[in-house]
């Protein structure tokens, strides 16, 4: 875990495009949010591997959009059931239940319908979000952050010479 | 391009997609395993176990290997056991979620194998525990007895209805006495009249003179008067009297027979009657019927429930919370709707102990509305060991679940019975040696409420009795009756709600042992009726003589009422000039 959290502080301090991390969170949040054996995440672990996405960051964010996850389940679980459920959409619902491919998709599970929504809905503002906070941090936090005392310290513990071992390999992103 | 894009990453992805399906592939007959023993163990309340489940691709199709259904009545025993079950599942179905499979078939089946190790599970224990503790539903009533029963022990046990009439009169009569007696305290009595013949002669003595006569004539008027006065009182008293009196008589009268109320009574209680053996059949076969059908109704009672068992489809449903992480699955109109769960045709092969008894079962699935078909079987046997030939078959149609139909029917030509024990009492120790035997059974359940009509006809029969020598003679006579036994039928209708159901049970034996030991019985129920009839009697003799001199002690009151009467007149009759 600490090898992972130390790639992610080298992806943000190197040379890695802001939208590769961007991405990653955002993928990350589909495959999170969603319950994870769902066609859609086959679509979304392709597109991961395929673009130049931030693994590391994407390992890390799924893990902790899992735990969301879990802990707006409700909510999810209600707003999908109120999709699924809304008398306007019945119609196109009822053409996708009489497809083979839609039903493998399980978008009538009500909180795979909610889920997905949710993520989808949030995937642009969130990599535009992200975007900028990863710039911003780039320009002004990084170098305030590295001559602050907390730093210091963390320079002399053993997580910095894991962080210093994964700088050395270089390149990964 | 190359800056959004990693053409190796391609090769990662169909490492992964391969990794998860070659996972799948080895996993998959686990799975498969352990799912259908934990729905099966949950569905039972038994252990269910598979030895191995086999999935296979091409064509898609799972072949499960011994199938052990535990009995949850008996946990070292299989309810049922299945030796092979194969069957191949509709590809593009499965794709929508659906269990379609066109046939299927179950080799080997067995009933009531012997188990290795205890199929109980837990969860069921306490449930279970208390159906069998249940009582059978149908009351068999007591067994007639071949021995007098204890005279002295019954008559300090029974409370002598005889003996509390008695008593109650014999206070009444006390009551009527002291109530009689204080009104004539208050009645005219001999110094009354006494006091009337005082006046009289006074009067005989009294001024001579007009005006002396004509008082005198007065007083004689009011006199007489006084007198005639008493004397109408005194007789209104004796008819009263004598009516009370009438009335104690004759409830003394009526006590007499009440002793015999008792004797009958006792009797009908001890079932000393020739009419207790009108209930044989239901001692000798009750037992059997009635453990077959609670059996029968045990599992009715697991299967029917699957047959409605579907998923989501109302607004009831969906709004019930559901597991975290799980959500829940909205189900629209299908253009072709079929059940998630469909066995079109199950071919059966059964081994039972006469040998293999083949059959089929047509749309078997959890969700008969979707279908609309009710599920059908049809098994038959020709030639058996033992049995000419057996067939069953029947419906169960849960359509409308409120209004579900179900019904069977089974035929059993020249089954041959060997060695069947029909009572194992001191009494009489019944087994059936041998037999053939002719079943037909129909039963209907609808809306919960059973009705089922059984009804056996036993040929070349051999009952064995036990020792024909030993007890007394009614034993004996029973022993030669059934002896001579050679064909008889019973007749048993079930009926009532699954839950509270009545098994009535008729046989032309209980026609045989009634006129069979009817002489018998009589003479026995005599002997115990004058025994019975003679301790009553000891035991209401000392208080019957009171009561007796309680009614005795009323003559008194007779004859103070009529000396009263008699001295009244005798003043009346005076010739006072």
């Amino acid at each position: 875990m600490l090898t992972i959290v130390a790639k992610i502080f080298k992806t943000l301090n190197s040379e890695t495009e802001p939208f590769q991390i961007s991405l990653a969170l955002c993928f990350a949040m589909i495959a999170g949010l969603t319950p994870l054996w769902s066609l859609h995440n086959f679509i979304v672990l392709l597109l991961v591997l395929i673009l130049r996405v931030n693994l590391a960051t994407f390992i890390l964010a799924w893990l902790g959009f899992s735990g969301i996850a879990y802990l707006l389940d409700p909510v999810l679980h209600a707003f999908g059931l109120h999709i699924l459920t809304a008398d306007a959409l019945k119609g196109f619902w009822t053409s996708l239940y009489n497809s083979t491919l839609w039903r493998l998709s399980n978008y009538n599970n009500s909180l795979l319908m909610g889920s997905l929504i949710t993520s989808l809905g949030l995937f642009v503002p969130l990599f535009f979000l992200s975007n900028m906070i990863i710039r911003k941090y780039r320009e002004h936090i990084f170098a305030w952050v590295m001559k602050s005392r907390i730093v210091q310290v963390l320079k002399a513990s053993k997580f910095y010479g894991i962080y210093k071992s994964v700088s050395d390999w270089g390149g990964l992103s | 391009m190359t800056k959004w894009l990693r053409w190796q990453g391609l090769i990662a992805f169909v490492a992964v997609v391969v990794f998860v399906f070659l996972a799948w592939y080895f996993l998959v007959n686990t799975i498969v395993r352990h799912s259908i023993e934990k729905a099966g163990t949950r569905v039972v309340g038994a252990r269910v176990e598979l030895a191995k489940a086999d999935v296979h691709l091409f064509p898609l199709g799972i072949t499960l290997m011994r199938l052990q259904v535990t009995n949850p009545d008996n946990p070292m025993s299989n309810a049922l056991e299945a030796g092979q079950i194969d069957f191949a599942i509709d590809s593009l179905n499965l794709l929508r979620r659906k269990i379609i499979i066109n046939t299927m078939t179950m080799e080997g089946v067995r009933f009531n194998t012997p188990r290795k190790t205890s199929g109980a599970v837990n969860f069921h224990k306490d449930q279970r525990r208390s159906e069998t503790s249940k009582d059978t539903p149908f009351a068999i009533p007591g067994m007639f007895s071949f021995q007098l029963p204890d005279i002295h022990e019954i008559l300090a046990r029974e409370k002598l209805e005889s003996l509390e009439q008695i008593t109650n009169l014999r206070e009444e009569i006390e009551t009527a006495k002291a109530d009689w007696e204080k009104r004539l305290a208050g009645a005219p009595d001999k110094n009354t009249f006494e006091q009337y013949q005082a006046r009289a002669k006074k009067l005989q003595k009294g001024s001579k003179g007009i005006s002396g006569t004509l008082t005198k004539a007065s007083d004689l008027k009011n006199l007489q008067k006084d007198i005639s006065k008493d004397l109408k009182r005194l007789k209104n008293i004796q008819k009263k009297f004598a009516r009370d009196k009438k009335n104690l008589t004759k409830k003394l009268d009526q006590l007499k027979s009440a002793p015999q109320h008792d004797v009958d009574r006792i009797l009908n209680t001890y079932n000393l009657s020739s009419d207790g053996l009108g209930n044989v059949s239901q001692l000798l076969f009750g037992d059997k019927i009635g453990g077959t059908v609670k059996k029968a109704i045990f599992w009715y009672g697991k299967i029917s429930p699957l047959l409605t068992k579907v998923g989501p489809r109302d607004k009831k449903d969906v709004t019930e919370k559901p597991d975290r992480g799980k959500g829940v699955y909205i189900r629209f109109k299908e253009e072709s709707p079929l059940p998630d769960l469909l066995a079109r045709q199950v071919g059966v092969s059964t081994i039972i102990m006469a040998g293999n008894i083949k059959g089929e079962l047509r749309q078997v699935t959890t969700d008969q509305a979707t279908l609309g078909l009710p599920l059908e079987f049809n098994f038959s046997g020709v030639k058996l060991q033992g049995v000419q030939s057996l067939n069953v078959k029947g419906s169960l149609d849960h359509i409308d679940p409120n209004k579900a139909k179900d019904q069977m029917t089974i035929a059993v030509q020249q089954y041959r019975v060997n060695d069947l024990k029909l009572s194992a009492t001191d009494n009489l120790p019944l087994t059936l040696k041998n037999g053939l035997a002719n079943l037909n059974l129909t039963a209907s359940i609808g809306e919960e409420i059973l009705d089922a009509h059984i009804q056996v006809t036993m040929d070349a029969a051999e009952l064995e009795t036990g020792n024909k020598t030993s007890g007394n003679q009614l034993q004996q006579a029973l022993h030669a009756a059934l002896a001579d036994v050679s064909t008889f039928s019973v007749n048993a209708r079930v009926t009532g709600p699954l839950d509270n159901y009545k098994v009535k049970m008729t046989s032309d034996l209980d026609k045989i042992l009634k006129n069979a030991v009817g002489r018998q019985m009589k003479a026995l129920t005599n002997e115990f009726q004058d025994t019975l009839r003679a301790g009553i009697a000891d035991k209401i003799k000392g208080p019957m003589a009171d009561t007796s001199d309680s009614m005795s002690g009323l003559d008194s009151i007779t004859q103070e009422i009529s000396s009263r009467l008699d001295l009244g007149n005798d003043v009346s009759g005076l010739k006072l000039f």
